[in-house]
């Protein structure tokens, strides 16, 4: 590829993500113009909207570089964290943290570890090593992803406190604060910084296991690693924002069609892609109905499962 | 001085043995040929050498170092392997597929040197794939595609290369081009594994015949593959 290429493809995709803010900012229920000036006006453009759209830009780069670490990783075209019930398992050990009235670190981190037991039994189940049958990792997923639901069902019915935020599993950006923004700041920041600092590694296990391995990868202990940097960054997303499938599965596979299947490029193209779909999703999660919201992960899951069939249909035909 | 040497190597991938108590020791710059009948262990022979399956039992020594006792990206500037069905990855052309050879030698943030750029060019030279270097490597022939792998693995500079049944999957005319290829690649040490056995006569310094696990034969081509071997190995007629 032509060197100049990234560069431009990264700027014209920061320019896209200037135009979503934009966009985001202005509409909602109401129209407001940024250069209006009045004190409400300015209220709810920098103290209700702005801080939702930051939270949610940072949420969809989260879940987009984890579905494409998840998807090299795991060598699966159909790795997603809301697909392989790894988004699941964060909601039900955010649930379990906020039944017990604890602080949202301990929210968060809870959330991280059960999305990575989640993950790990995925693996587990579906077979660790190269041989595996890319549908068991999906049907492993399935079965995890619905475990983690009943149990959390359960805990709705039986906690007053969980049914009040009932709402934030389907997906919303409507608790977004400056502690959110922080915390997920700094997840993204860890999440991006393993994922490039692994690209290398992350290339050589789309060769599979044992080519990976003559290659001077670990392929052990870089699991653990990428699967502990995916997990963080869909767990911690989970906590802030709720169950929203789909985007790690769609927007990795969109960026692969522009600028090829290079982690160097997939990582960073990712994130700003992954950012600027959430940023829409959410505008439009704003704007359908109102007055009233719809949950972000109905949005996601209207253009995502769709997706996620015609790759379904396109492997099956490869095959 | 011998620059591989193997001693007592036992692997099961389950209970059954695959290898049993296999000892040999190969000299720098040897062409040796693994040969025997399908299950008789040449592939994971060649794992086990490679250190891609975890050996418990016995020892493999390279330039005189455990191969159990180094960091796998140590290995992997000692030992280069090209497996035998692989399947390229959609998307990267032969210059980046090459380029993956480096990986033991890239770390974190830091792009390729001069020394790793040039490495990847004289490979992809030798290999005699400069016309179709910038090609994605989807649209490439089978033996185009081999000679990809093994210009990654010269890319990977390493002493001793592997290659599990090269032949395999090509025509007639590419199996003598791709060995020919190999048998002049004078300065490292070869082990590959062959189903054909005069393709392993023509190009082989010495061969081993692997029958349920064990070493049943061992030495130049035209004494180690004598007609009896042949009755008893393979179940033919010479």
């Amino acid at each position: 590829m032509n060197n100049q290429r990234p560069v431009v493809l990264f700027a014209a995709l920061l320019l896209v993500l200037a135009g979503a803010v934009l966009l985001s900012l202005v509409s909602g229920a109401v129209f407001l113009n940024p250069f209006d000036g009045s004190p409400l006006a300015g209220t709810i453009l920098w103290q209700v909207r702005l801080p939702r759209i930051i939270l949610s830009g940072l949420v969809g780069a989260m879940l987009a570089v984890s579905g494409a670490v998840l998807q090299a990783v795991l060598k699966n075209d159909l790795a997603d964290p809301y697909i392989l019930g790894i988004s699941s398992g964060g909601a039900l050990g955010a649930a379990l943290a906020i039944v017990m009235s604890l602080p949202l670190i301990l929210v968060s981190s809870s959330a991280f570890i059960f999305a990575f037991a989640a993950v790990l039994t995925v693996a587990f189940i579906s077979g660790a090593g190269g041989r595996r049958d890319p549908s068991s990792l999906i049907l492993a997923g399935v079965a995890v992803s619905s475990f983690a639901g009943a149990v959390l069902a359960l805990l709705i019915g039986a906690s007053d406190k969980l049914r009040s935020v009932y709402f934030w599993m389907l997906g919303s950006f409507s608790f977004a604060g400056m502690e959110q923004i922080y915390a997920a700041g700094i997840c993204l920041f860890a999440g991006l910084f393993a994922a490039l600092w692994m690209r290398r590694q992350l290339n050589a296990f789309l060769f599979g296991e044992e080519e990976a391995r003559s290659l001077g990868v670990d392929t052990v202990s870089a699991r653990w690693a990428l699967l502990l940097a995916a997990s963080l960054m869909s767990g911690v997303s989970v906590a802030f924002c709720g169950v929203i499938g789909f985007v790690g599965l769609m927007v990795p596979h969109m960026v692969r069609t522009v600028s090829g299947p290079d982690h160097q490029t997939l990582i960073p193209f990712s994130a700003m892609t992954g950012a600027i779909f959430m940023v829409l999703a959410d505008t439009a999660s704003r704007c359908f109905f109102v007055p009233s919201e719809v949950p972000v992960g109905i949005i996601t899951a209207l253009a995502g499962a769709p997706f996620f069939i015609y790759l379904l249909v396109r492997s099956k035909r490869a095959a | 001085m011998s620059i591989l040497e193997i001693r007592g190597l036992s692997f099961a991938y389950k209970k059954e043995p695959v290898l049993k108590n296999i000892s040999f020791s190969v000299e720098e710059g040897q062409f040796i040929g693994l040969l025997g009948p399908n299950g008789g262990g040449k592939t994971t022979l060649l794992r086990a050498i490679g250190a891609l399956v975890f050996v418990k039992t016995g020892r493999v020594l390279i330039a005189n170092k455990y191969v159990s006792a180094i960091k796998r990206s140590e290995i992997a500037r000692l030992i280069s392997y090209v497996p035998q069905l692989s399947a390229p990855v959609f998307g990267f052309t032969v210059n980046e597929t090459v380029l993956m050879g480096r990986t033991p030698y890239l770390k974190g943030f830091f792009q390729p040197s001069k020394q790793d750029l040039l490495a990847v060019e004289q490979a992809i030279e030798r290999t005699g794939l400069s016309p179709v270097k910038d090609r994605e490597v989807s649209t490439l022939s089978g033996g185009q595609y081999q000679r990809v792998l093994i210009a990654r693995a010269l890319a990977q500079d390493t002493p001793l290369l592997l290659l599990d049944e090269p032949t395999a999957h090509l025509d007639i005319r590419f199996q003598s081009e791709v060995l020919a290829l190999v048998k002049s690649l004078k300065e490292k040490t070869i082990v590959a594994s062959f189903h054909d056995l005069a393709l392993a006569k023509k190009f082989c310094d010495r061969v081993l015949v692997l029958d349920l696990g064990s070493v049943v034969a061992d030495g130049e081509p035209s004494k180690a593959l004598s007609g009896q071997t042949i009755r008893s190995v393979f179940g033919i007629e010479p």
